[in-house]
C-alpha cells in the first residue's frame, strides 16, 4: 500500500495564509507550471472555503519509489527532486504549531506532485479532496484516507484521483487505479503491480503504449473483480440520440448499474486523432425537476411488451475523474455521442452473478407477472389501482431503480420504512424475512414518474437472488419476493403456472427509496 | 407434511411459515407467454462476448 500520505516531510512545513489576496493562479505557475489537474484541485478547495495551504517536501517512497523502479527498470532515468505534498484546510492558522490543534473537520484533502521523465514535468501523483458540495451530487461510496501532515495523521473521505506518467502507466492505469481503490480493502492498488498482473499473464504492458480492452479486464480478473463490458461501436449516422448507440442498451445504463450500488465504472472513448481515452466515473446527479416525456424515448424497452422508465432518466450528469484534468468533474448524461466508440466496464460486487441491468430486465418481467394481482388489489387499495394504471399505460409508466445489497442492508431499510400514514413493517415479518433471506441480494424499487423524483418515494421492490447465475428460462431461479404496498409475495413453482404464496406487511402507501451511503 | 422444495427461495417460505404464519395462498397465476427477457439476456451476453474482441487501446 502506498505510504506517500503518511510519509513525514523531510524539512519544515510552510504554513501559507490562503485568503484573498494570495492567488491559486500565481502559486501553481510559480511552483508546478501549467498543470491542468492542480489547478482544478485548487479551484475546488477555494470553493470549499479553504484558507490555509500546508505545503511539505517527501521523499519518494511506496507506490511513488515502486513507480521509479519500473522507469529505471525501462532504462529510464527519473527526476531525484523529492514530491511536494500539499494539504488544505478550512480553519485559519498561521504557524507549523497549530496545525496540531487542527481536526478533520477542517482538513480538506491533499494532493502529491511529482516530477517525471523526461523533462521533469510536474503530474499530480495521486489526491483525496473531500466530496463535492453540492445537493444534488451522489457519491454512494467513499474511501477513507490517513494524511500526514506537519506530523499529525488527519483523515479524508472521498475518491482517490491520480495522473499517468505516459510511460510506464496511462490513462487506463490511472482509471484502473481509482476504480480498484473504491472496490477493494486497501483502497489504492500500484501502476507497478498493475504491470506484474500484465507480465504474468502474458500481456505486458509496453512502455508509452497504451493499454487494450484484454489487459484492462486481466487486471480486473486477476483481483476477482467481476464486471460488464460492452463497446459501442462509432455509427456515422446522422442520428446522436442516446437511445441508438449500436446497441439496444443505452452506455449510460451500463454507467448507472454500477454506480447506484456504490461500484465504479470506467468509460473510455474514442476522440479525434488521438485515439482513445479512459476515464473512471463513480457518481452523478440527480435532478428533481428533469422533464420526462411520455414517448417512446422515456422508456428502457427490454422488449415489446416489457417496458418501464429506468431511474437513470433523472441523471443529468456523471462524476468523474479525469486524468489529463482533475477530480470530480461533471460529464453531462448526453455528452458522448455515436459519433465516438464508447466502452464501459461496469464493476459490480464481488459475490454477484449477473448485474443491474439484467436484474432490473428480469424484475420487471416479474412484476409484470403480477399484473392480475395488482389489479385485485386496486380494488381495496388507491396505490395498488395507480400502480395497476401505471402498468396499464402505454405499457409501462413506472419507475424502477435497481441496486445491489446484502440481506442484513435490505432488512434494515425495511425496519426503517413508514407508510404516508408512519405505517411500519411488523417486527415479526422482518425476523422471519431476516432468517430466510440469500446474502446478496437484487432489489428493483417500484415507483411512479410523479411520485420518484420529487419525494424520493416508493410502492415497493421485487427482490432477486443476486448469487445465483440468471438464466434465460423464466424459472423462478432468482425471485426472492416483491413487496407491494401492504403485501409480501412469494412465489412457488407448477407445472404450467407459478403458485402464488401472500403475507401481509401493513404499510399501505408509499415509502422512502433506498439510501445508499456507503463508508470504510 | 409439508416440503419446501417447489419454492423458488423455499429457506425463506419456510422461515416465513414457521415464524410469521399468516399466508393467504392466492390463485395460480401464469407464466408470461412473452420471450422479452430470454432475448433480452442472450443478446446481452452476445454482445458482450463481441465486445471482448475489441481492438480499442486507451492511451
Amino acid at each position: 500500500m502506498s505510504d506517500l500520505r503518511t510519509a513525514s516531510a523531510i524539512d519544515a512545513p510552510q504554513v501559507i495564509d490562503a485568503k484573498p489576496a494570495f492567488s491559486n493562479f500565481s502559486f501553481i505557475e510559480s511552483l508546478f507550471g501549467n498543470l491542468d489537474s492542480i489547478r482544478r484541485i485548487f479551484s475546488q478547495v477555494r470553493f470549499l472555503g479553504y484558507k490555509t495551504l500546508i505545503v511539505e517536501h517527501i521523499e519518494s517512497v511506496g507506490f511513488s519509489k515502486e513507480d521509479d523502479l519500473d522507469l529505471q527498470s525501462e532504462g529510464i532515468n527519473i527526476v531525484l527532486d523529492p514530491l511536494v505534498r500539499v494539504s488544505f484546510f478550512r480553519n485559519e492558522f498561521k504557524n507549523i504549531a497549530d496545525i496540531a490543534s487542527q481536526d478533520n473537520n477542517s482538513f480538506l484533502g491533499y494532493a502529491i506532485l511529482k516530477k517525471i521523465p523526461p523533462d521533469g514535468n510536474w503530474i499530480v501523483f495521486e489526491s483525496v479532496i473531500i466530496s463535492p458540495r453540492h445537493d444534488n451530487n451522489y457519491l454512494h461510496k467513499l474511501r477513507k484516507y490517513n494524511v500526514n501532515v506537519g506530523g499529525k495523521l488527519f483523515n479524508v473521505k472521498g475518491i482517490l484521483y491520480c495522473q499517468q506518467n505516459s510511460l510506464t502507466n496511462v490513462c487506463a492505469h490511472a482509471a484502473l487505479r481509482t476504480c480498484i481503490s473504491i472496490v477493494t480493502p486497501p483502497a489504492d492498488f500500484s501502476y507497478s503491480l498493475m504491470n506484474k498482473i500484465l507480465r504474468d499473464g502474458g500481456k505486458p504492458h509496453v512502455l508509452k503504449q497504451g493499454l487494450s480492452i484484454e489487459q484492462i479486464v486481466l487486471i480486473l480478473e486477476n483481483l476477482n473483480i467481476k464486471y460488464s463490458l460492452q463497446v459501442f461501436p462509432r455509427k456515422l449516422s446522422q442520428d446522436s440520440s442516446d437511445k441508438t448507440q449500436g446497441n439496444e442498451i443505452p452506455y449510460q445504463s451500463f454507467l448507472y448499474s454500477s454506480i447506484e450500488s456504490g461500484y465504479p465504472a470506467l468509460l473510455g472513448f474514442s476522440l479525434e486523432e488521438l485515439g482513445a481515452h479512459i476515464i473512471p466515473v463513480f457518481g452523478h446527479t440527480f435532478n428533481q425537476d428533469t422533464w420526462v416525456p411520455k414517448a417512446k424515448t422515456s422508456y428502457f424497452e427490454v422488449g415489446k411488451d416489457t417496458r418501464y422508465v429506468p431511474s437513470e432518466t433523472w441523471v443529468s450528469t456523471y462524476i468523474c475523474h479525469d486524468d489529463n484534468f482533475g477530480s470530480y468533474y461533471c460529464l453531462p448524461r448526453n455528452y458522448l455521442t455515436n459519433e465516438n466508440e464508447i466502452t464501459v466496464i461496469a464493476l459490480r460486487p464481488f459475490n454477484a452473478e449477473f448485474d443491474a441491468i439484467l436484474a432490473e430486465a428480469i424484475a420487471a418481467d416479474y412484476l409484470y407477472t403480477l399484473k392480475p394481482i395488482i389489479h385485485k388489489e386496486g380494488e381495496v387499495n388507491e396505490w395498488a389501482k395507480r400502480l395497476d394504471g401505471a402498468i396499464n399505460q402505454k405499457g409501462g409508466w413506472f419507475v424502477l431503480r435497481t441496486l445491489c445489497m446484502s440481506a442484513e442492508e435490505y432488512i434494515e431499510h425495511l425496519r426503517l420504512l413508514k407508510g404516508w400514514g408512519n405505517e411500519t413493517i411488523p417486527t415479526k415479518l422482518l425476523s422471519a424475512l431476516s432468517a430466510g433471506l440469500p446474502k446478496l441480494l437484487w432489489v428493483a424499487e417500484i415507483s411512479l414518474p410523479e411520485l420518484f423524483p420529487a419525494n424520493k418515494r416508493k410502492l415497493g421492490e421485487i427482490v432477486l437472488d443476486a448469487g445465483k447465475v440468471a438464466t434465460p428460462t423464466p424459472d423462478l431461479a432468482n425471485f426472492v419476493l416483491a413487496r407491494i404496498l401492504n403485501k409480501v409475495y412469494c412465489f412457488e413453482r407448477s407445472k404450467e403456472n407459478i403458485g402464488l404464496v401472500e403475507y401481509d406487511a401493513e404499510i399501505k402507501t408509499h415509502t422512502d427509496l433506498f439510501c445508499t451511503q456507503i463508508l470504510n | 407434511m409439508t416440503t419446501y422444495s417447489n419454492f423458488s427461495c423455499p429457506i425463506l417460505i419456510q422461515k416465513l411459515q414457521e415464524q410469521y404464519g399468516c399466508q393467504e395462498k392466492k390463485e395460480d397465476l401464469p407464466f408470461r407467454k412473452s420471450r422479452d427477457v430470454s432475448e433480452f439476456i442472450k443478446a446481452k451476453e452476445e454482445s458482450e462476448k463481441k465486445s471482448h474482441s475489441a481492438k480499442v487501446v486507451f492511451k
